[in-house]
This record gives C-alpha cells, structure tokens and sequence, in this order.
C-alpha cells in the first residue's frame, strides 16, 4: 500500500499494531477484546490510566484508558483478591500501558523504527478525558463481552530532522512476537 | 532454601513472580528499581538468583546487573531478565552484562519456575 506522507503511513502502522496487539495482551490475561469503531470527534471518559512517554524515529505518548471493572478484570490476581485495591488498580493499568508499548515497539522495530520508553505512570481520576491533537493522536477502542471499554490513544510525531528507515514504508508479513518465549543466553 | 530477588516496578508483576515460585523451594526477597535492587542484595547477600526488569524508574535493570556483575562476590549471580522488551540488542547488551536468560512478558508460572530451578541450582 502507498504511504500517504510520513504521517499518514505513520497513522497506518499505529493503527495496524495497536489494533493487533492490545487484545493480544489482554487475551493473554483471559480477556477477550473486540474492536469497536472509534467514532470521530467523541470525548470518552475513564477514571483510570496508564501512560508511557516515548522517544526514538518516532517521538510521543501511548495512553490506555479504562474504567475498574474492565482492569480487575484483565488482573492476573484476580481470582485471589477479588476486593482489589486502587493502589493494585493503578499499578496494573500501567503495566498494561508497559506491556502494550513493549508488544508495539517489537512490531515497529521490524520495520527498523526503533524507539526506547520510559517506565509507566498511571493516574485515577474522575471523568478523565483526553482531547486530540489533529493528525497526531491515533485512538483505538476496545470491548471486552461484558461491554467494558478499553481504549488507547497513541500520540506520535516524526521530527522532520529525523531520517526514516525504508522500512518504515514496507509492508511486512505478520510476524509473531517472542512474548512468553524463554531464551537462554 | 535459596534466596531470589525479584526485581519490578510493578506490584502485580512481583506478586505474580511470588506465586509462580510459591511451589519451589525459595524465599522471594522483593525490590521496586535498581537502585532498591542494589540495596536489596546488600543486605541480603546469599540470594541465589536475581529476576529483573529492565525499563523501571531510578535504575534500569540492565544498569543495575552491570553494577552488581562489577563486584566479584556477585561475578557468579545468575540473572534472568523479566521484561516487555524484546529488542535484540537490549538482549545482547544483557548477554554482555552477564544475564543468563530473557524471558518477554507476560510469562507462564511454570516456566518461571523451571527457569529458576535451573539456574539457581
């Protein structure tokens, strides 16, 4: 497919790896999520959110937003404390921030982008929303069967001084992750 | 019984470690960065293991195996590396450093415990 402008083939990739992998993440937490259509111009709320910052060929911010029961939910712990704190809440949406920016840096750096990230932050708040900045904020939003929402805003520019890899234009074969995979060294 | 510092910013992700080792014969002794990982195995030096994240606040994992591999006491100190990331030359960066085995989560408790009985042994 022909790259529409940096940005555009920008926007394509997010969309693509963000779309892969945020229900592969959750489903290796036993939580089945589906794509619903992220509608244009709609200002949904959270009360919870993990937030990774990141630097490299591409500069910005991933951002997973959900409500409690959507997090303790996806919780590895969920079944031996079923009264989960906010504390554990909020330690868990930020590491689903981390594991997700993890799984989409390995799928970008296939195309030779590479990108390093900071740790985690995550924050609990009331009717938080995040307003988008026009042609750099990419949302996907997600549904788990129970009608809970996951939703990720990924924020992400190229400086124009930074020159980009061929392979950033290519379209690549899937190609599995080595999440789970053991190597001995 | 055998000592093993788990090393995570992550709450969840030490507490998941803790019970994924529930069923072998270790004492999990637990730090939130390098820097507290660091402070951890000085007061604890007979850990047998060290499970460590990379990306975390303060001091990164990789910067934390470095500084403990520098002391001749711990020149021996099998490290597995616990983490999102799976760059492969943050993982040859580790192989450098002297960490033994990488392992991408999220990860299977079994697995974690097979990897710990084999090289805290």
């Amino acid at each position: 497919m022909a790259p529409d402008g940096i940005d555009g083939r920008l926007a394509q990739l997010i969309e693509r790896y963000v779309s892969r992998c945020a229900p592969e993440l959750l489903d290796a937490y036993g939580l089945t999520l589906t794509s619903v259509e992220a509608h244009k111009g709609e200002l949904p709320s959270y009360s919870l959110a993990g937030i990774v910052g990141f630097v490299g060929h591409v500069n910005g911010t991933l951002l997973v937003g959900a409500d409690p029961p959507m997090v303790v939910r996806s919780h590895p712990l969920r079944a031996k404390q079923p009264e989960m704190s906010e504390r554990m809440q909020l330690d868990w949406i930020g590491e689903l921030a981390n594991q997700l920016m993890g799984r989409v840096k390995g799928r970008l750096a296939e195309h030779d982008v590479d990108v390093r990230f900071s740790p985690p932050i995550s924050l609990a708040g009331t009717r938080m929303r995040h307003v988008a900045t026009p042609g750099r904020t990419h949302r996907s939003r997600f549904a788990s069967p129970d009608g809970d929402e996951l939703s990720v805003w990924v924020d992400a520019e190229v400086r124009s001084s930074i020159v980009l890899p061929d392979r950033f234009f290519e379209d690549l074969p899937e190609v599995a992750g080595i999440e789970g995979e053991l190597i001995l060294l | 019984m055998k000592k093993i510092l788990v090393v995570d910013d992550s709450q969840t992700v030490r507490q998941l470690v803790v019970e994924a080792l529930a069923s072998s014969p270790v004492e999990v002794v637990q730090a939130e960065d390098g820097v507290d990982g660091i402070e951890k195995l000085s007061l604890h030096p007979d850990v047998a293991m060290v499970i460590t994240d990379v990306n975390m606040p303060r001091m990164s994992g990789i910067e934390m195996l470095s500084q403990i591999k520098r002391e001749p006491r711990h020149a021996a100190l099998p490290f597995l590396v616990l983490t999102t990331e799976s760059a492969p030359e943050l993982i040859r960066e580790a192989k450098r450093a002297g960490a033994r085995a990488w392992l991408v989560k999220p990860f299977k408790a079994q697995q974690l415990a097979s990897a710990v009985a084999t090289l805290a042994a």
